[in-house]
């Protein structure tokens, strides 16, 4: 069913990373993704992803869904590996039959790739597992503040994303609800080839695509009956606050980077 | 054409922490021809199950038969499924796509695999049907018409596949007084000329006055399950479902509270009218 699908992946909880300020995290996992780049050591993989595997237990998410998290890029992680295995060239051969050789260097460069791949893919997974999509953007809008001094519609875009976001399962439930109608009607959105299908879909999208104008139309109305007049002094009702756990986070992610820093 | 259900289950997203079960061990025969009415508190399960018989989805566990057959067995034609049976959900106009009220409603009908000829007269027996003047809407653009011509225009286009089985999910919601009477007849017509007429609605003196039967659910289970008379007396597992009482109900109950012996089977206004004048006139001679 169209409903099941979960957009974002928000793991709502209580723990001590869900109640660090969401500017904290998103920062941080902006650092993370940077250094991965940096790293060439098996210690600096290893403090990456000791951190991640930290985050991950006193988040108290469940591996299962941080594996779900990750599972999408499995299959380029696992085809990357493949590739890399068999065209990264070295000296030492541990393998060789007819044209396939595989080189030591070979299986050296190919493991890290995933590893970074997935420790890539872990440390956003984490900020999203984490994070509601709604404080992400207002953490989006307030670290992006200064640049509306420069003319750059911050507000707007953060308003326009949060929309957006709530929207997105309100539409998915409407699709759903049409594609039943439509079905119990006799469309078919199963059958045929591509350009049947592709028409299969008008009594679907014509449908959405005019309570989407309905309900963007309802929307403002009801913005502008409420006195909403962009963001200029709007306060939020609810204000993050940089708090203790914070520090500790950035100090811990600052470790890692001194680590990996000094060359290890 | 009877529908049967046996033992039905349906678990919403079953295996992850979401799990719900909407419709638990539900074992029910729909006779041909009746009009039978589901009732139950939001979440009770009255959608799923009506979205099961018209084979939207799929039953966890448990059977549905139409004539016999398994509807959700492999190789069952769903075309003869949605030929037989048409539902009307909450809100229909907002299912409107074509360019013309005559597209749209042609295109059940079509896809049923009738013929243009006879998608033609199917298509103008609809908007006959509910009151829709077919020369002066056919050309005309859906979404250029007025709320309760778009609803009309929708139910014509549910009605013009000719269904044996006419399921509806709230279709009065948001009508106005008028136009709810003026559906409820239409429905009752239609029933009465021999369709099977499956009916879910928060409307208990609507349901009162045309069901045959009266199925309640409550938490995912039939609750009660009877004629009109014998659902709508039950006042306390109607309060406990978290169900309201026809107005006849409400007046027959505070008049009972008051010491007035009154039967409380009476659920149709024509009838309390005709008992409280017996009373009266009882009094005043």
């Amino acid at each position: 069913m169209i409903k099941d699908i979960t957009l974002g992946q928000y793991f709502p909880g209580e723990s001590p990373i869900h109640k660090m300020d969401a500017r904290t995290k998103l920062i941080l996992t902006l650092v993370l993704i940077v250094i991965i780049f940096f790293v060439h050591t098996y210690i600096g993989y290893l403090c990456v992803a000791a951190l991640l595997v930290l985050t991950a237990v006193i988040s108290k998410v469940g591996a299962r869904f941080v594996y779900n998290g990750i599972k999408p890029i499995l299959p380029i992680a696992l085809f990357t590996f493949v590739i890399n295995l068999f065209f990264i060239s070295g000296e030492t051969v541990i393998f060789e039959w007819r044209f396939i050789k595989i080189t030591l260097e070979g299986l050296r460069q190919s493991v890290i790739t995933v590893v970074r791949l997935v420790l890539l893919v872990l440390s956003s997974t984490m900020m999203t597992l984490t994070t509601s999509p709604m404080e992400l953007t207002t953490a989006l809008e307030r670290l992006l503040k200064p640049l509306s001094k420069i003319g750059f519609p911050v507000h707007e875009i953060a308003l326009m994303m949060s929309i957006a976001l709530r929207f997105i399962p309100t539409l998915l439930e409407e699709t759903d609800k049409i594609m039943k109608a439509q079905t119990a009607r006799g469309a078919d959105f199963e059958e045929g080839g591509l350009i049947k299908k592709a028409k299969a879909l008008v009594p679907l999208l014509v449908p959405l695509f005019v309570s989407a104008f309905r309900r963007a139309y309802d929307l403002a109305l009801a913005m502008e009956a409420r006195c909403y007049n962009g963001g200029e002094g709007r306060t939020k009702m609810r204000v993050s606050h940089f708090h203790k756990r914070d520090l500790f986070a950035f100090a811990a992610v600052g470790l890692v980077v001194i680590v990996i820093a000094l060359g290890y | 054409m009877p529908i049967t259900t046996e033992g039905l289950r349906f678990e919403y997203a079953p295996g992850t922490p979401f799990s719900h079960v909407a419709l638990e061990d539900i074992s029910v025969t729909i006779d041909d021809g009746s009009f039978t009415s589901l009732i139950g508190h939001t979440g009770s399960g009255k959608s799923t199950f009506i979205q099961l018989i018209a084979g939207l989805i799929k039953p966890t566990a448990g059977k549905i038969y139409l004539d016999g057959e398994d509807i959700n067995q492999k190789g069952y034609d769903k075309k003869k499924l949605r030929r037989k049976i048409g539902v009307l959900f909450q809100y229909p106009e907002y299912q409107l796509f074509e360019e013309t009220v005559e597209k749209d409603i042609a295109f059940g009908p079509t896809k049923a695999g009738f013929t243009e000829d006879e998608v033609a007269v199917k298509v103008r027996k609809a908007m006959e049907l509910v009151g829709l003047d077919y020369e002066t809407f056919r050309e005309k653009s859906p979404f250029e018409l007025s709320g309760g011509e778009k609803r009309k225009v929708a139910i014509a286009g549910v009605l013009a596949t000719d269904p044996q089985i006419l399921i509806l999910d709230e279709p009065i919601a948001g009508l106005d007084p008028i136009g709810r009477q003026d559906f409820m007849e239409m429905v009752r017509d239609l029933n009465r000329g021999g369709k099977t007429v499956i009916m879910i609605s928060h409307n208990m003196d609507d349901l009162a006055e045309y069901s045959t039967r009266v199925i309640a659910l409550y938490q995912g289970k039939v609750y009660l399950d009877g004629t009109p008379n014998e659902v709508f007396s039950r006042y306390g597992h109607l309060k406990r479902a978290g169900l309201d009482l026809p107005e006849t109900g409400k007046v027959i109950q505070k008049l009972r509270d008051r010491g007035i012996d009154i039967d409380r089977e009476i659920i149709t206004k024509d009838a309390l009218i005709r008992e409280l004048k017996k009373l009266l006139g009882g009094k005043d001679d």
